[in-house]
């Protein structure tokens, strides 16, 4: 007894000392300093189209300003002269650094889950997803589970600390895919998965104490429309269902894989539903690039996510020049990995393109930025720079 | 005429000893009649990376008869009536070679994994009609290493050949028996370790010791037979001899003697430091020619890759964590292979001294001071993976190499790793009309692929 009581102070010491370093590191950073990126070609994915020489005046992590004019005003400046800026590339769907911990596989429904639980800013893919450029994540649970959870949208940071978040809860993420089907538990079929979630939704609130369901808050916030359903549906079956489940419940949601979606794009469209392709790899069919442009072009909204790590952190510049390939520009196949995502995901006010008032989330390229020739040069975000080729 | 006549003298003076170097010959002379006859075409204004004596050429001109380069140059004087097109804003680059490919192998055959099996020819059980090739070809990737893909320690003969001009055209074969895949990668209910690897080098080892015992029963053989003949001269009974008994001819082990008498280099798969080390002991100990595949830790053992002089083939993406088996990561998320996490990816916090080192490290051109003949390989097991080797060559760039190593190491260096460079990986009078024509420069991944020549003869045309 007399050690514990001994040790209080010295445990309260420490915190207090803790909390100074805490606070007088996060003073640091927050200070208003003025910085000036000098001089380059700045794709904004924004309205402003690509600016062909700019400079970006940033305070408080925010863009203050995108400046055509040569002449600058004060501040530290960098200078990035005959390099491309582009916006921090958003990443609607990723398991980054947490792949084996976003699945809780006991039951099929773990609808409470948080996918920000699993997160650790320690593990090296972090720090290569910051490397490509990935500014921006929506943390996932798996495609294991009919219902896997609640996403996570952040900012990626290895701070220790923990990352600045968009929302805690983003999506309730739902899965049509192969993988749902067990033989060992419910669903067994594409079918049994749609009939097992239609009974949940129509008792939200009544079915605590059955095994198959690990705790059903999150089913009930999606019944009452505080959460939005991000459904894994890769083919044409798996997304018919989908479309058909979201307009049975009239609610609106957003398709995550999406390759054979293009075949039922005026279905899409009609219930305003976006999807997220599973990134285009180099020994991706011909056909499948083509379902990419085929969706744009008949004006479904599109963005490519990563899946990472079961795809690689440069897939989501990979999968926007293979779009370009398709015929589709520059510029609008960079968007459907900055701009489109961010507005997806409901992020887009503050992340996605480079406009004035919005995060300071850039890269900067040593050329064009859907060139793979051209290397990361550094990667901004709020204004603090978290890459550095060197 | 002449010249079939001339190659069909050759057909029956060589002993057929199997069928591939009948189809192998078969396809050529089937090639001839679709280039011959050609009209002369003059290709002008184009800046031209020729890749040989003549480097860039700003802009320059290239004239083209029957499926050859007749002439490359600043100015070229075309005959008359040569057909003209004009290149101007464009670039053209030779036909670009990749050291390795899964193209032709059915879906089955790429996951193969019988006997050990160093005779087994590729030739021999290829796919010739894959759906995959137009679209590899439409790429500008015009000649391809192709090889049994075996899990085995041993895996079979490679060969080069040519795509097709034409859907389903035929293939033609540039080298047949152009290397022996050897594997030194081992994984024992999906796990690895260097013990594992070591194991697998012995087997190798093993295999070869044998080969070598095998000659010298054959060569024992033939001196007693000699004995045996000289004594059959002899008059008296009592000095004649027993006639040997003759060893059992093994196909396989001829084909192991053969890579030892460096007839062909030995391809081998190696992914990790270890791995590398074992196989640069394997071509010291028996003399092999080698070329290692994928070794995604060159870096590590930089030094001693400049002093063993090898060639090696790798991808800028290539990853262990993910390659080692067919379907890799994705394989493992869709419940394919049921590995544990600490088999593809960090178990956690980079600890292990396994684990690869950040990509910063490896400083590509570090090969280039080296003097190592580098070439690239698509980075899996996917046959569609082989069209995008520009890409690839693109990432080195990104990744330090100087851009005329990159372009390098898609046409020219692969084209003499694989010992094709008398006909194809450089733009020079009397090679292969094999180019690409591009819309920018080569590595500018921006730049699309307009035309596609094969043979002088254009892709999708008829």
């Amino acid at each position: 007894m007399k050690m514990s009581k001994r040790k209080e102070p010295i445990l309260l010491s420490f915190f207090f000392v803790f909390f100074l370093t805490v606070s007088l590191f996060w003073g640091s950073q927050e200070k208003n300093e003025t910085l000036v990126i000098k001089g380059a070609k700045i794709y904004t994915s924004g309205p402003r189209g690509v600016l062909a020489e700019a400079s970006l005046l940033i305070e408080g992590g925010k863009i203050k300003k995108i400046i055509e004019a040569r002449d600058l005003p004060a501040g530290t400046v960098v200078d990035y002269s005959g390099k491309c800026i582009a916006p921090g590339l958003v990443d609607a769907h990723t398991y980054v650094s947490a792949y084996y911990r976003l699945l809780e596989n006991s039951r099929a429904v773990t609808a409470d889950l948080e996918a920000f639980a699993a997160y650790d800013p320690m593990i090296p893919d972090v720090r290569t997803a910051l490397a490509e450029g990935i500014t921006t994540v929506n943390l996932s649970p798996r495609n294991e589970n009919l219902v896997g959870g609640i996403t996570s949208i952040f900012k990626l940071t290895t701070d220790s600390l923990g990352p600045p978040f968009f929302k805690k809860g983003g999506f309730l993420k739902v899965s049509f895919c192969k993988q749902v089907e067990r033989d060992d538990r419910s669903p067994t079929s594409l079918m049994g998965a749609e009939e097992m979630l239609d009974e949940w939704m129509q008792k939200p609130g009544q079915n605590e104490g059955r095994t198959d369901i690990l705790s059903e808050g999150g089913i009930a916030k999606l019944a009452k429309g505080e959460l939005q359903p991000l459904i894994a549906a890769s083919n044409y079956e798996e997304i018919n269902t989908a479309l058909k489940w979201l307009n049975d419940w009239k609610k609106n949601g957003v398709i995550v894989g999406g390759e054979e979606a293009s075949a039922l794009a005026d279905e899409l469209k009609k219930q305003d539903v976006s999807v997220l392709l599973s990134p285009l790899l180099f020994s991706t069919p011909e056909r499948v690039s083509q379902n990419a442009a085929s969706l744009f072009r008949q004006g479904v909204r599109i963005a490519f996510v990563s899946d990472m790590p079961e795809g690689e952190a440069s897939g989501l510049r990979t999968s926007a020049l293979l779009l370009f390939h398709q015929g589709i520009s520059q510029d609008e196949a960079l968007k459907t990995i900055t701009l489109y995502p961010a507005q997806i995901l409901g992020v887009a006010d503050s992340v996605g393109s480079l406009e004035e008032g919005k995060d300071a989330d850039f890269i900067v390229f040593s050329g064009e930025p859907l060139d793979l020739g051209a290397k990361v040069v550094a990667v901004y975000s709020n204004g603090r720079l978290v890459h550095n080729q060197n | 005429m002449e010249r079939t006549g001339d190659q069909m003298k050759k057909v029956i003076a060589m002993s057929p000893r199997n069928l591939s170097f009948f189809m192998a010959l078969l396809l050529v002379l089937a090639l001839i009649p679709c280039s011959a006859g050609q009209e002369y075409l003059l290709l002008k204004n184009a800046k031209i990376y020729t890749l040989g004596a003549s480097g860039v050429l700003e802009p320059g001109m290239i004239l083209i008869k029957d499926g050859k380069i007749q002439k490359i140059g600043k100015t070229v004087d075309p005959p008359a009536g040569a057909q003209v097109l004009d290149l101007s804003g464009k670039t053209v680059i030779p036909g670009i070679v990749s050291a390795s490919s899964s193209l032709f192998l059915t879906e089955k055959d790429r996951a193969f994994s019988g006997d050990e099996n160093p005779d087994a020819n590729i030739l021999e059980g290829m796919n010739y009609f894959d759906e995959f090739v137009p679209d590899v070809v439409r790429e500008g990737v015009t000649t391809v290493y192709i090889s049994p893909v075996s899990f085995r320690a041993i895996g079979g003969l490679g060969a080069v050949v040519k795509l097709p001009a034409q859907e389903r055209g035929r293939v033609e074969v540039l080298k047949e028996k152009a290397g022996l895949r050897l594997k030194l990668e081992s994984m024992e209910i999906n796990k690895t370790s260097s013990l594992l690897r070591l194991t697998q080098y012995q087997r190798i080892r093993d295999f070869f010791i044998q080969a070598q015992e095998y000659r010298k029963e054959w060569e024992k053989y033939e001196k007693k037979s000699t004995e045996f003949k000289e004594s059959q001269k002899g008059a008296s009974e009592k000095s004649k001899l027993k006639e040997p008994e003759k060893p059992q001819r093994d196909e396989g082990k001829e084909i192991l003697l053969q890579a030892m008498d460096k007839k062909f280099p030995v391809r081998i798969e190696a992914h990790r430091a270890d791995s590398i080390h074992n196989a640069l002991r394997l071509g010291e100990e028996f003399g092999l020619r080698i070329v290692l595949e994928k070794c995604e830790d060159w870096f590590k053992v930089l030094p001693q890759l400049t002093v063993a002089s090898v060639s090696f083939l790798s991808n800028p993406l290539m990853d262990y964590r993910k390659s080692i088996l067919p379907g890799g990561a994705k394989g493992y998320a869709a419940g394919l292979l049921k590995a544990k996490e600490e088999d593809f990816f960090y178990s956690g916090k980079e600890s292990s001294g396994d684990s690869p080192s950040p990509k910063s490290t490896k400083n590509w051109s570090a090969l280039v001071a080296g003097k190592i003949p580098l070439a690239l390989i698509p980075p899996d097991n996917y046959p569609l993976s082989a069209r995008y080797m520009r890409y690839y060559a693109s990432l080195l760039v990104s990744q330090g190499l100087p851009e005329v190593e990159a372009l390098k190491a898609v046409t020219s260096s692969p084209a003499e790793i694989l010992g094709v460079s008398g006909r194809v990986g450089s733009l020079e009078e009397g090679k292969d009309a094999d180019l690409v024509v591009l819309t920018g420069e080569p590595l500018n991944s921006l730049s699309k692929v307009e035309i596609v020549f094969v043979n002088g003869l254009k892709v999708g045309e008829r």
